[in-house]
């Protein structure tokens, strides 16, 4: 059955017309790529509320990638350096957000994988321990709660302690979505995974993660 | 054990509540029945609220200051005037980020669609388009339509008996001679370099095009027999004569004197046939100079029923 040529016509028009205002919707909403813009143009205040808008996340991202403040804080300057510098390569494909994102990502994941190397994190846990031995305070006391227990200070450690033993790649999942709370859909465009292999990696790093907390914890 | 070990697969999807209620009933059963798995899936949830209940680390006050002093060390590439220029073509219709360059692209085409649609229907006299079987009934003999996407359709059913050959005399004059170009069963295997003499004529023919004509006939070879005797008359010749490879298909190449190409098509439509591929004599591409104002022509000769 063919259709007319009015018909065909009119349909056309209404997926225009339903494109121009979804565009318009976004636009409007898209307050990043009017500052992204600017900065581009060299306007440096419309990077400074780019970063005001996202350091706190960035910062906390870099220090559950390196676990330390003196280090996420240089990491924190260096993703944003970085974001600053290559900000005439966004190609605006995706948001903002989840390109400044994919930057800390893969710089964390960099950080992490040379301080590991470089036995960071072995020479960190060893003075960590005598600190605790001194203080005679390693493991969670039993008699406490289970709410107590999650807000301690100790258990805030050992899990930070677990997932720096983690493989980088599972330890990027883990930090976002478990700790900083993007959704599935977002670290699949971080990442740029398919959606089903982020779940099925998650998986396999809270695994990991829960039988290394259940050996220290037991 | 088995089982235990698909279980401890499914503990992200239960945990997240993204289990269908069979599975989810699944689980729950065996958690009944199982210690270990049960155990285990306190432990998962534990690893999840553990990771989640780590707090959240404050930068430092001066960070924002440190950056911009970094920052201030750091060269930005200002945009060229190229990049700037490819930027606002890309942004023309996705003017936000969120629309990739592939919605925009689509966009675009759908306008030149639109266009091209329009441009049709105003550029012409408009024709509803006409199925075959009204073109059947309401087509009378002899007569041309004009253009548009009226699909002109006359075939030999309609007069069985009478020949494809008609006298030289016949009126062959067709003052609206201007049938759309359809595309069809492409002779491709016939476009190549054929010489006839010293004359090469592929040319030509690749210019008109290879669906230079389609004839629906109901005996194939009575229509080429036709075709053969009028083309003396015309000073035309034959020179090929193929079968595409299809039951029910032959291809004909003729070479007639350019003046005669509208004689010919036109005698093939006045007398029955699907004309398709022609265009108005004005159209026909002009011979090089090397083919001695001769035209090459591909008549495509379809079997009906």
């Amino acid at each position: 059955m063919a259709a007319s040529p009015e018909l065909i016509l009119t349909c056309l028009c209404l997926n225009i017309v339903s494109l121009v205002v979804v565009s318009t919707l976004l636009t409007e909403t898209d307050q990043d790529s009017e500052w992204v813009n600017k900065c581009v143009q060299g306007d440096r205040e419309a990077f400074n509320a780019l970063v005001e808008k996202y350091y706190k996340k960035i910062y906390n991202i870099a220090y559950r990638f390196v676990g330390d403040a003196e280090e996420a804080n240089d990491l924190a300057q260096e993703i944003f350096t970085a974001a600053y510098q290559n900000l005439n390569k966004f190609r605006g494909d995706a948001k903002f957000s989840t390109w400044l994102f994919q930057i800390a990502t893969n710089r964390g994941k960099n950080k992490f994988k040379y301080l590991k190397r470089r036995g960071y994190f072995l020479n960190r846990g060893q003075t960590d321990d005598d600190d605790d031995r001194e203080s005679g305070r390693a493991i969670p006391d039993e008699s406490m709660n289970p709410e107590d227990i999650l807000a301690s200070k100790q258990l805030q450690k050992i899990v930070q302690d677990v997932i720096d033993e983690l493989e980088p790649d599972h330890k990027e999942i883990v930090i976002l979505r478990d700790i900083e709370g993007f959704s599935y859909e977002e670290i699949a465009r971080i990442l740029n995974l398919p959606e089903g292999t982020t779940k099925s990696r998650l998986h396999r790093a809270r695994m990991v993660v829960k039988d290394k907390l259940k050996k220290v914890l037991s | 054990m088995k089982e235990c070990e698909r279980i401890g697969e499914l503990f992200g999807e239960f945990h997240d509540r993204c289990l269908d209620d069979g599975s989810e009933k699944l689980m729950r059963d065996h958690f009944l029945t199982c210690t270990p798995c049960r155990e285990d899936f306190k432990w998962y949830g534990f690893t999840v609220q553990a990771l989640a209940s780590l707090e959240e680390v404050s930068p430092p006050r001066d960070f924002v200051a440190q950056l911009n002093r970094r920052l201030d060390g750091a060269y930005v590439t200002p945009p060229s005037l190229l990049s700037s220029y490819l930027e606002s073509v890309r942004n023309f219709f996705a003017t936000s980020p969120y629309l990739p360059l592939p919605v925009g692209l689509a966009t675009l085409a759908l306008v030149v669609v639109v266009g091209f649609a329009v441009y049709d229907h105003t550029g012409g006299e408009y024709v509803q388009p006409v199925s075959v079987l009204q073109a059947h009934q309401e087509t009378p003999p002899g007569t041309m339509t004009a253009a548009g996407d009226a699909k002109v359709v006359r075939s030999l059913e309609s007069s069985p008996s009478q020949p494809l050959y008609s006298p030289p005399n016949s009126s062959f004059a067709s003052p609206a001679l201007n049938v759309p170009r359809q595309f069809v069963a492409n002779p491709k295997s016939l476009t190549g370099g054929i010489a006839v003499g010293n004359q090469r004529f592929a040319t030509v023919a690749e210019r008109i095009g290879g669906d230079n004509l389609t004839v629906e006939a109901t005996s194939i070879d009575r229509a080429i027999e036709s075709v053969k005797k009028i083309l003396p008359d015309m000073r035309g010749t034959v020179i090929e004569e193929k079968s595409p490879g299809r039951v029910g298909e032959r291809v004909l190449g003729v070479v007639i004197p350019r003046g005669a190409f509208s004689n010919l098509t036109t005698e093939l439509i006045n007398h029955g046939a699907v004309a398709v591929g022609l265009r108005p004599e004005a159209d026909v591409p002009a011979p090089s100079n090397s083919e001695a104002g001769n035209v090459m022509l591909y008549i495509h000769f379809v079997q009906t029923q």
